[in-house]
């Protein structure tokens, strides 16, 4: 099967460039899914193959043959400057373990799906197939050139003990079957997903978990920490939709999962013999329940979006050696649900021309005790435009919108060594969807 | 596979047209063990001139520096509970029992040795394999099962010294870790349990070496 590992290979590697900070040490949080399909127009009442995300119900409304490719290239930009005050580091080992660090990335979130949907007079049957990444992100810190040469590590930022660089993709590749009762109006819809999830993450770390650089002898203190793991899963979503010419509704449910991943993680601390050893990362995902409701008055519509994810299943990302379960690395996390409102009201120009907006907000999964700056999350606002214009063989819709991340300033962080300081973050999404229909 | 990881990036570079940065968390670590000068310091000359002293009954607090895992220290109580000296006066056969700092002798000791003290007043003393619980933990949370091989001098009766010279000295979980390069020192514990206030971390060869010289 060489051309379907070809095309793994290519979704894989497209998936491992998606947007968002993470790090591995760390996982998922609100702050790292990538459900970002579709653009402002990507809801529990998404139009075509983007259903298979969204709503699979929705996948069987219109028959015939389809394909939906979507694209969104995404740019980052954060900062992290690190504020510490510390007793167990030198007046210049806090200099270069403090101040600002950024990351700049720009990366596309791609999204595939094919699909064949039978009208058998009152009642549709659907079937689509789809690849797309879930969660995940990739990020690579500005290094700090200005660093002194005493102290080797710090040439990677002062971010660095949270994360230096780190690939999360979790990729699904997903079949749907969905069910349309014409007459009533109403859809069911489910999927099948295998998930292949890959983590590489690189953090600065001491075993004694401060800031020191160096010992009173001028011995090399900092290490590195270095888990490069992976887990495969099946998962399943459901769907229902309800759809006549006046309002639009549909709720689609995401139950959580756990992964485990399994591989090498190799580990340098002070002077000792780089060791590697097999661990394994606990990585539970939350359940997710997406739900979008949208009335049309004449040429005016309004979809009211959200989102619940239960984020809270997660109290750490501990690292355990694999064939003992003992622990190897503590990360401490006590995630809080999530709550995601979206308004996205839409004006008919024509039949074929639709042009809209999209402002809400969404609150935070990661509390400020344990932010880091690979694995931020916070309050946030959004606020966005696109159109879509539709033919009867295809169509397209284009968007952008901006995820605005509120600042965070944390003085209690639980984190160790520190995580205090000022937390920016800015995501701007755009997005293009080309559908095509026989 | 670093063919595969290639392959993914590269492609991933077609279609994005260079614009995403690359990311290789395991080139950032190869890059640190390249760049940084991580060389253990050499292991002092032992040439500790210990006193040969009857140790039996004594309870000394011992301050470990273990050096090789950056700037860990743990402190263990090391009771010595025979002292048997042989018929030349040259060596004792000794054994003793090593505690956590905050255990009383009334506890069950976490190792016990049996070794012999030469004339020089140097001994091995080895732990076998002992397992430090997260709270009592020099890392962080997190326990430890670890195996030290301590060479140890009397320098008198209420001072003791020395390091790690072996291979085989390690902790063992969660991960191997080389102790070779520990150093200690440690102190008489006084007769109704004070603990001494301050223990060096290393034997006082500079200071004899400096004697010497003079």
């Amino acid at each position: 099967m060489p051309g379907a590992r070809g095309l793994t290979r290519l979704l894989a590697a497209l998936g491992s460039l998606a947007i968002a900070s993470t790090v591995a040490s760390d996982a998922a949080a609100s702050g790292i899914s990538l459900g970002k399909f579709g653009g402002i127009y990507g809801h529990a009442n998404a139009e075509g193959g983007l259903g298979l995300y969204w709503n699979p119900a929705r996948l069987s409304i219109k028959p015939g043959l389809w394909g939906t490719i979507d694209a969104s290239p995404v740019h980052r930009r954060a900062a992290y400057t690190r504020e510490i005050d510390t007793t167990n580091a030198s007046r210049d080992e806090i200099l270069v373990n403090s101040g600002r660090a950024s990351v700049n990335t720009y990366a596309v979130l791609p999204y595939l799906a094919l699909g064949y949907t039978h009208d058998f007079d009152s009642v549709n049957l659907g079937l689509a197939l789809g690849a797309f990444p879930t969660f995940g992100g990739s990020a690579k810190w500005d290094r700090n050139n200005e660093a002194p040469p005493e102290f080797p590590g710090a040439v990677d930022g002062p971010q660095r003990w949270a994360t230096i660089a780190s690939i999360l993709t979790v990729i699904h590749y997903t079949a749907a079957l969905a069910v349309t009762f014409e007459d009533i109006g109403l859809s069911l819809g489910a999927t099948g997903a295998y998930v292949d999830t890959t983590l590489d993450t690189i953090k600065a770390r001491n075993l004694n978990t401060t800031d020191s650089l160096v010992d009173s002898r001028g011995v090399i203190q900092e290490g590195r920490a270095h888990f490069m793991g992976d887990a495969q899963k099946l998962v399943f979503t459901f769907g229902i939709a309800y759809e006549d010419k006046n309002v639009k509704a549909g709720i689609n449910v995401r139950p959580k999962f756990d992964l485990k991943l399994i591989g090498p993680i190799r580990q340098a601390y002070a002077t000792n013999p780089p060791t590697t050893e097999e661990g394994q990362v606990d990585f539970p995902l939350p359940s997710i329940v997406n739900y979008a409701v949208t009335p049309r008055f004449g040429k005016f519509e309004l979809t009211l979006a959200g989102e619940i994810a239960t984020w809270s299943r997660i109290k750490t990302h501990d690292v355990f050696a694999t064939d003992t379960g003992t622990q190897i690395l503590e990360i401490p996390r006590g995630l809080e649900d999530t709550i995601t409102a979206r308004l996205v009201p839409g004006w008919h120009f024509t039949d074929r021309w639709l042009g809209s907006m999209l402002i809400g907000g969404e609150s935070s999964s990661v509390p400020e005790a344990t932010v880091e700056a690979g694995f931020l999350d916070a309050p946030k606002v959004f606020f966005g435009f696109g159109g879509r214009y539709e033919r009867k063989k295809w169509s397209i819709a284009a968007s952008w919108h901006r995820e605005r991340f509120l600042q965070v300033d944390v003085d209690n962080s639980i984190v160790r060594p520190t995580a205090n300081g000022r937390y920016n973050d800015q995501r701007d999404f755009f997005n293009v969807t080309l559908e095509g229909r026989l | 596979m670093r063919f595969e990881k290639a392959l993914k990036r590269a492609l991933a570079g077609l279609v994005l047209f260079a614009l995403a940065c690359s990311v290789d968390p395991g080139e950032k670590y190869d890059n640190f063990l390249e760049r940084a000068d991580r060389t253990p310091p050499a292991i002092a000359d032992a040439s500790v001139t210990g006193a040969f002293v009857d140790l039996a009954g004594k309870d000394f607090l011992m301050n470990i520096a273990l050096n090789p895992l950056g700037d860990l220290a743990l402190r263990l109580r090391l009771l010595f509970t025979r002292f048997d000296v042989n018929a030349d006066m040259t060596e004792a056969g000794v054994s003793g029992e090593f505690r956590f700092e905050d255990e009383t002798n009334d506890d069950a000791p976490i190792a016990s040795f049996d070794t012999v003290l030469d004339e020089n007043g140097r001994m091995i003393v080895s732990t076998g394999v002992v397992f430090v619980p997260a709270d009592r933990s020099p890392v962080m949370d997190t326990a430890v099962e670890a195996e030290l091989n301590f060479v140890l001098f009397v320098l008198d009766e209420e001072t003791l010294c020395g390091q790690i010279e072996d291979d085989a000295s390690q902790v063992l979980q969660p991960i191997t870790l080389s102790l070779k390069g520990t150093t200690f020192g440690a102190k008489l514990i006084g007769p109704n349990g004070e603990l001494p206030m301050t223990i060096l971390d290393v034997c006082p060869m500079e200071a004899a070496d400096a004697g010497d010289a003079g």
